[in-house]
């Protein structure tokens, strides 16, 4: 690859970065509009695709980007006020710029002339007069806070990492923790604060956005604001010997401080990598966890107190295994404010498509999983927010009816619960009408008339294929294609959809993932003359029942008394074919286990080998998806062992119609 | 909290040996946002003048409440001249530290394990 290629994938990975930077931005204009740090943000990131375009010869790229620069210039230097005609005019303009930075990565182009009705409009608002080329950027300054927070701050619900976050999004910023009033751990109240900071922030943001952050968390009196003045460019910090430059003394001790050992190199605090190799690292590691494991198993091999220092070394190796895999996991890492940050423009353009009013409120944005899995997650999220909004909304004029404020509400959460990241998208609209998509589902044969089905089962059929819960169809949703791919989907990253929907006040979905694809803490057990590897986040206790509490059922299948609860039994030597099980549980043990729907079910085992973190090697991708295995992964002797999918076994039991006859035996015993 | 126990080492280090006897592993719950007790285990396990080594390998979350404990305790510990160790760390405790601006505390807790010769967890 020559110099230039290296330039433009370059270009190309940052463009797709300020691309994304720039929908959010806009999306949060059209939410407050003249926001002027989001315009200064559009800006910057509008300018930067200018630079690069202009720099790997993309001259058509770089030329629109001048346009819609000269128009953003205009709107942050309040020669004309931001409106909802501007904001959509924008969001068009980002489009294209996507689509010529797209097809130049292609080594296409575009059709000539679409640019033309856009920089007509531009011209419109900005007239010809306006030549922002060379329009600096406002420049960075360098801003010092004092934040000390009063005892009670902790107890307000306020949470200083939030804080820090917020600010860090204006710029880089420098934290100095004062622990000092920290008091010994009999006389600490663990919710008063004690923590007190100092710090730097190097941004092109205004004070006065600044202030608005700290006083929207803190009091006035538990922050200062010291505005330091412009801060030292790359020339200055590379230049300390010209004798005319005078900075502020904070500044100038700020510079020499972050001045590198070579004054000529600029600071660089982060570094761009190759997905591909960031990903063969993975692998890596996750073969070094093997190795380990292997050589953990070897030594058990042997008289440890014979050979201490081998011990020691193994026990050494498997630390740094482990921090090393959870430093590679946080490379990966990525919080979901990338994938939530598309939504509001979403929710805008649907807003406008259904004429539903639709407020969209965010939490979690915070919360960090595997890049891989938000790159994958946006096409299914945002097909829920569509449905959400479509069907699940009612009109302004019903809700009005209802009792209900006229805007429909769509809140999209995140956190991590388990091991897992959830995801939550709920709206506060009628919820699923169980009555006609049950219809539909005997319509379609998908049911037959007369069967059974629970409320959560009925709402379940929204994920078959086929089948819509919309009254019509639109463009937005309504086709019956999409749920069940959208389940596929995200069954694919190794996570689960489920829905809970209250008639007359809405419906949430559920999307559980895993934090990492690539490995897994599990319970190693032994099954006849197989071995497998149980979640260890499913796992409630492992016991040995006795015969009197295992009672067989008349349908089939075994449930077990524990305190009091049946639990159903699932034998994994039969559900899996595992020759040489023990039939009787009583003469093996019995692992409770927890589905994601909170349902236990015990899983009937041979024995329990030990717990061990295993690296997850996808079992679609090497052979074919099985029902009841989430993958599979090589021990320390070096065998394959295939790893439980709990929430699978779970439904394939009811799917044999063991689960409801559970219901059956607690009647006959409460009739006893 | 299935990972929240509190056990021995089965090995003890050179400091171990001193009169402090065999130090206290504490390893730290996933979901470690109860900071009362977390606050109580630690100061239990102080109170038995044992040296004490963190183990937050499974650690998820972590709040800033639990942070102060956590600086209490070493602070309690190093005047009672005992050793506070992280003998495992993960993202979760890396960015808690990081994100309020004591990674040097957290650095320092885990380079006492490292001298140590901390067992693996």
């Amino acid at each position: 690859m020559g110099e230039l290629d290296d330039l433009k994938q370059a270009f190309f990975e940052e463009a797709a970065e300020q691309l994304g930077d720039l929908e959010a931005q806009l999306a949060a204009l059209a939410k407050s509009p003249g926001d002027p740090a989001c315009l200064h943000a559009a800006f910057r990131a509008v300018h930067s695709i200018k630079g690069g375009a202009t720099l790997v010869g993309l001259v058509r790229t770089a030329d629109f980007a001048h346009a819609v620069e000269s128009l953003l210039h205009k709107l942050r230097s309040q020669q004309l006020a931001v409106d909802a005609a501007v904001v959509t005019l924008l969001l068009g303009c980002r489009d294209l710029l996507h689509d010529l930075v797209h097809a130049a990565s292609l080594d296409g182009d575009l059709p000539a002339g679409l640019e033309a009705a856009f920089i007509r409009q531009i011209d419109a608002h900005v007239g010809s007069s306006v030549e922002p080329e060379g329009a600096a950027e406002p420049a960075p300054r360098l801003v010092r806070l004092q934040v000390s927070p009063a005892p009670d701050y902790l107890a307000r619900g306020s949470e200083p990492r939030r804080l820090f976050a917020v600010l860090r999004r204006l710029g880089r910023l420098t934290l100095d923790a004062d622990g000092s009033a920290v008091p010994p751990l009999a006389a600490l109240d663990p919710a008063v604060m004690y923590l007190r900071w100092t710090m730097t922030l190097e941004t092109a943001a205004p004070v006065a956005k600044i202030r608005e952050i700290c006083a929207a968390d803190l009091r006035a009196d538990e922050f200062e604001i010291v505005d330091c003045g412009t801060a030292p460019t790359i020339e200055a910090m590379s230049a300390p010997e010209r004798g005319d430059t005078k900075l502020p003394a904070t500044v100038e001790a700020t510079a020499r401080a972050s001045a590198p050992a070579d004054a000529a190199a600029p600071v660089v605090s982060s570094i761009r990598v190759d997905l591909d190799r960031m990903d063969k690292l993975v692998n890596l590691v996750g073969e070094l966890v093997i190795s380990q494991a292997m050589l953990a198993e070897q030594l058990h091999a042997l008289p440890t107190d014979q050979f201490p220092q081998l011990a020691r070394g193994i026990e050494e190796l498997s630390r740094h295994a482990r921090d090393l895999q959870d430093g590679v996991m946080a490379m990966r890492a990525q919080p979901v404010h990338a994938l939530f940050a598309r939504l509001p423009r979403l929710l805008r353009e649907l807003a406008q498509q259904t004429g539903k009013p639709l407020h969209l409120v965010t939490s979690g944005e915070d919360t960090e999983v595997d890049k891989t899995v938000i790159e994958h997650l946006h096409d299914p999220i945002a097909h829920m927010v569509r449905n959400a909004a479509d069907h699940g909304i009612e009109p302004p004029e019903q809700r009005a009816a209802r009792g209900k404020p006229r805007a429909g509400t769509i809140r999209l959460s995140a956190r991590q619960a388990g091991g897992r990241i959830v995801i939550e998208i709920a709206d506060d609209g009628g919820g699923i009408d169980r009555e006609r998509l049950r219809a539909r589902a005997a319509a379609a044969g998908l049911i037959a008339p007369d069967q059974p089905l629970s409320d959560d089962d009925i709402d379940d059929l929204i994920f078959l294929p086929g089948l819509s819960t919309a009254a019509a169809v639109s463009s937005i949703s309504g086709r019956g294609v999409g749920m069940d791919i959208v389940r596929r989907n995200i069954q694919r990253l190794g996570g689960r959809v489920t829905i809970r929907s209250t008639p007359g006040q809405g419906a949430v979905f559920y999307v559980t993932l895993p934090l990492t694809l690539a490995v897994l803490d599990g319970m190693v057990i032994r099954v006849g003359a197989e071995t497998y590897v149980v979640p260890l986040a499913n796992i409630l206790e492992s016991l040995r029942p006795r015969s009197a509490d295992v009672h067989s059922l008349v349908g089939g299948g075994d449930v077990l008394s524990v305190r009091g609860e049946y639990v159903p039994l699932v034998h994994l030597g039969d559900l899996f074919g595992a020759v040489g099980a023990v039939a009787d549980p009583a003469e093996g043990l019995v692992m409770l286990v927890e589905a994601e729907d909170g349902a236990r079910i015990g899983l009937v085992v041979d024995e329990i080998a030990g717990q061990q973190q295993v690296v997850i090697k996808s079992l679609e991708t090497n052979y074919r998806a099985i029902s009841g295995i989430s993958g599979a992964t090589i021990l320390g002797n070096g065998r394959v062992a295939l790893i439980v999918d709990v929430s699978g076994v779970r439904a394939r039991l009811a799917g044999r119609g063991i689960a409801p006859a559970v219901a059956v035996v607690q009647t006959q015993k409460e009739q006893r | 909290m299935r990972t929240q126990t509190i056990r021995r080492h089965r090995k003890a280090s050179a400091r171990d040996r001193s009169t402090a006897g065999p130090s206290l592993c504490i390893t730290l719950a996933a979901d470690e946002s109860d900071a009362p007790a977390l606050q109580r285990r630690l100061a239990a396990a102080l109170g038995e003048g044992r040296h004490l080594a963190i183990d937050a390998g499974a650690v998820v979350a972590l709040t800033t409440a639990g942070v102060q404990v956590l600086l209490a305790a070493a602070a309690d510990a190093a005047a009672r001249k005992l050793d506070f160790r992280l003998v495992a760390g993960g993202p979760a405790i890396a960015a808690a530290f990081g994100e309020l601006g004591l990674a040097d505390s957290l650095a320092a807790w885990r380079e006492s394990a490292e001298r140590e010769g901390a067992p693996g967890t």
